[in-house]
């Protein structure tokens, strides 16, 4: 369309196009919506929850504020019928005059009305006490008092003590002071303090403050509204919970006390008896301290402290008052036996012991290696003086410290070989004993942890074969279950049409891997049922069962009347002359016999003939012919040569020519012709 | 231009269908809307020939008959001429959809104004304050408002055509029906 051209519309069609766009608009336009709702309901849920607690401080705010305005009114209206008689007109009267002069000067009505009231019973009248009151705001704002302070201080200078106001700061001369007249200290102090209040008012510090009170009086309509519910929920409890609790704790008092009792006693019986254990140990740690250094050095060392400090840490209430004393138990064999209970006592006896004959052991080890240490310095000593010869006296000095030191040296030397040897062979019978997943306790002496070791691993073998044959047993076991459970399943399916046919016995025997009688008797003994077990063979078997019963009835006949049993003859035909009957057969068959033999010993010698190359051009082939004649019986090739043979092949396919002639079976002629 | 627009639905799927079933009704519909775009084209030709002054062969004395041999405006043609030939040529019916409105709706039959004559004939004055210039005071004068060739046909006749071919198409519906169920 040309650019700039005017179309002006004539027929308007809706557009599908369109409102598939319209349709995704909508769509991302809900998803938008869906986008917005989430986040919104997440915003709405901070919000109702912000807008919870909010509500929840408002309305204690306003309960409180409430109660607060409720006791402060109640004060001023009890104080003004005290002191003025006022009426409840005039007490309503001057509520509304506080609550106006709240809004004006932006002071609280619970400031006010304490302030009314001192003024009230000063001045014995609403009016003037209404008319100082506004003074002593003024004279509050002028001089930064707080209204009490200011009031009290007027209630005092109406009685005449004027000094009151003074010392309050607030100036007057001192002619006015002694004059004690109130009127004209009175007169004073509103010049000196006019329209402060107002001014004050307007400042922003108040204005801000008369948004707090009227917020506060806000809080105080609502807590107005709130203080009956409260009041109700008050006089329920007071009502209702209170008595029932009440009657509840008179009725059970008895058993609390008692229950407050019994625990009060178990707590000092139960730090009583750990006190006990620990003093226990604390008064034996010195017999036991001998042993405690061997114990500290074994492996087993750290299972006691880790016994101790389990049992401190679970009476937890005296970790920290006798830790200490664990942590000194902890070298102690009677220590391990409250650590880890009876069995382990015994080990821990064990190794005491063992590790008591070690020391023995090494002691008298040390013993003899000090003898022949002995002996070898006497003997170094005896040739002493050779060295003095040699060395002078120094040399002498010099040769008997080096006798001291070897000696040491050895002696240190051979008790330190037999400790590593000990060691080691407890530490390689140990690594056995872990290889195994056992971990000792407390034997270290390598020949009873061989054969430890060696009772484990005979248990051991013992045990997993036991384990292996149980595993076996159960295994056949499930696997004849699930034989037996497939087969009956089987034999369900066979017999839905109540009976089997020879060709369902088949098919069991195959799938089983069992004989078809096999599988007839299988099915009998699971289904208990004889004749269907019997199926096939049934009426046979039925047969046979009838003859036996029949005949063992009659034999008891026979026996009856004195004669033999009757036996059965054999089911075998009886013979016939054969030999009479197929005599022509058999000479037959004896000629053929013969001719035959002899054939084949014609055939021997023939085999021979293809091995010879053939160089005449005229071949006869009467034993061949015979051969095949022989063979065949009924066939007769004759091989007519014109003498056109020359080579090998002329002769096969010459051959080859003869036999398909004479060949009137019909019958494909293979390659074997071609092998001639 | 009218204020009321009525909107054809299943004009296409109608005619698909009907051309599989009965084409003698396709083309019956088609030529229906054809005929009513053809006569609101001969509309249009024939305001052309109306306004144009036969003293003149123009609309205003003053509209050159041939091109600007001399264009001033750079890469322009100049002032187009007056040509009722042309221009006429230039109205043409159309029934190309083309973009889907706003409203998403299509166009189903129009009327197009291709000559550049003819589309400033069409629609100078329609915007702006027409009183400042005195082509377009004169053209206001003298044809009307904005919206004189074709606009003013649609104006015109665009009701009835509507209606018209509402008609048809119901027919065209109804025809289709009665081949869709003969075929159940």
């Amino acid at each position: 369309m040309a650019t700039g051209a005017i179309i002006a519309r004539i027929i308007t069609q809706y557009s599908a196009k369109g409102s598939k766009q319209a349709q995704k608009d909508i769509t991302n336009l809900g998803k938008q919506f869906d986008k917005f709702a989430k986040k919104s309901a997440l915003a709405f849920a901070a919000a109702g929850a912000a807008v919870g607690a909010f509500s929840i401080k408002v309305g204690t705010d306003a309960v409180r504020a409430a109660m607060d305005d409720q006791k402060s009114q109640a004060l001023l209206a009890s104080t003004l019928r005290n002191t003025v008689g006022a009426t409840d007109a005039a007490i309503a009267s001057t509520e509304e005059y506080i609550t106006l002069l709240q809004k004006e000067v932006n002071v609280a009505d619970d400031e006010l009305r304490p302030a009314l009231a001192t003024l009230a019973r000063a001045t014995g009248d609403v009016a003037s006490a209404q008319s100082l009151l506004g003074t002593a705001l003024n004279i509050s704002a002028g001089t930064g008092k707080d209204l009490a302070s200011v009031s009290l201080a007027l209630s005092k200078a109406v009685n005449g003590n004027l000094g009151a106001l003074t010392r309050l700061g607030i100036p007057l001369d001192a002619n006015t002071i002694k004059s004690k007249n109130f009127n004209k200290a009175l007169d004073v102090l509103n010049d000196t303090f006019k329209n402060q209040a107002d001014v004050r008012a307007k400042t922003l510090e108040f204005r801000l403050k008369g948004l707090n009170i009227a917020y506060g009086e806000v809080l105080e309509t609502l807590g107005y509204a709130l203080l009956p519910v409260i009041e109700q929920f008050a006089n329920v409890v007071s009502t209702k919970v209170l008595p029932k609790l009440e009657e509840w704790i008179k009725a059970n008092k008895d058993d609390l006390a008692a229950g407050l009792e019994k625990i009060l006693k178990q707590i000092p019986q139960l730090i009583t008896q750990v006190f006990n254990l620990f003093d226990y140990i604390q008064r034996n740690l010195g017999t036991i301290k001998v042993l405690s250094a061997l114990l500290v050095s074994t492996f087993a060392a750290t299972k006691v402290y880790a016994g101790v400090i389990a049992l401190t840490g679970a009476i937890n209430i005296l970790t920290a008052a006798f830790g200490k004393q664990a942590v000194a138990a902890t070298a102690a064999g009677t220590a391990t036996a409250f650590a880890t209970g009876g069995a382990s006592a015994l080990a821990a006896a064990a190794a005491i012991a063992t590790f008591t004959t070690a020391a023995l052991v090494a002691y008298k080890q040390l013993n003899k290696n000090n003898d022949a240490i002995d002996a070898q310095n006497t003997k170094i000593r005896a040739l002493t003086p050779g060295w003095g010869n040699v060395y002078g006296a120094p040399g002498v000095k010099n040769a008997e410290k080096v006798v001291v030191a070897t000696g040491k040296i050895l002696g240190n030397t051979t008790k330190l070989t037999a400790e590593q040897k000990k060691q080691l062979a407890s530490q390689e019978a140990l690594n056995k004993l872990k290889a195994m997943g056992v971990t000792p306790t407390s034997e270290t002496d390598p020949i009873q942890l061989e054969a430890v070791r060696l009772n484990l691993l005979k248990e051991q073998n013992l045990a997993q074969k036991a384990m292996y044959d149980q595993l076996l047993a159960n295994y056949e076991a499930t696997n004849r279950m699930n034989i037996a459970a497939q087969r009956y399943a089987d034999i369900l399916m066979v017999i839905s049409d109540s009976k089997i046919s020879q060709e369902e016995v088949n098919l069991l025997a195959s799938k089983w891997n069992l004989t078809n009688y096999e599988v007839v008797k299988y099915i009998a003994s699971v289904t208990g049922n004889v004749n269907l077990g019997a199926g096939w063979d049934a009426a046979g078997l039925a047969a046979a069962d009838g003859w036996k019963k029949a005949l063992e009835e009659l034999n008891k006949y026979l026996e009856a009347v004195g004669k033999e049993n009757f036996i059965a003859k054999k089911n075998v035909p009886a013979m016939k002359n054969y030999e009479a009957i197929f005599a022509p057969n058999i000479q037959q068959l004896a000629a053929a016999t013969k001719t035959i033999l002899s054939l084949q010993e014609k055939v021997a010698n023939t085999n021979k003939i293809p091995d010879t190359p053939f160089v005449s051009p005229s071949v006869s082939m009467p034993d061949y012919q015979a051969y095949r004649a022989g063979e065949r019986g009924d066939i007769n090739v004759i091989v007519n040569n014109a003498g056109s043979a020359i080579t090998a092949n002329d002769l096969t396919e010459t051959v080859r020519n003869g036999i398909l002639a004479g060949q009137t079976s019909g019958r494909s002629i293979n390659a074997r012709v071609l092998d001639l | 231009m009218a204020d009321e627009v009525i909107v054809l639905t299943g004009i296409k799927e109608t005619v698909d269908a009907l051309k599989q079933f009965d084409k003698a009704a396709a083309r019956k519909f088609n030529k229906v809307i054809n005929d009513e775009l053809s006569r609101a084209e001969r509309s249009a030709d024939n305001l052309v020939i109306q306004f144009t002054n036969p003293v003149y062969g123009t609309p205003m004395r003053g509209w050159r008959k041939t091109p600007a041999a001399n264009p001033r405006t750079r890469g322009g043609a100049g002032w187009p001429a007056w040509d009722v030939s042309e221009i006429q040529a230039g109205i043409v019916k159309s029934r190309a959809q083309g973009k889907v409105r706003g409203d998403y709706t299509t166009s189903a039959g129009a009327l197009v104004n291709k000559n550049a004559a003819g589309a400033i004939f069409e629609v100078a004055g329609r915007r702006g304050n027409a009183s400042r210039n005195q082509f377009i005071r004169y053209l206001s004068n003298s044809f009307g408002k904005a919206s004189r060739l074709i606009w003013a046909v649609v104006d015109k006749d665009k009701e009835a055509i509507q209606r018209r071919v509402a008609a048809a198409l119901e027919d065209a519906k109804k025809t289709l029906q009665t081949n869709l169920n003969s075929r159940r």
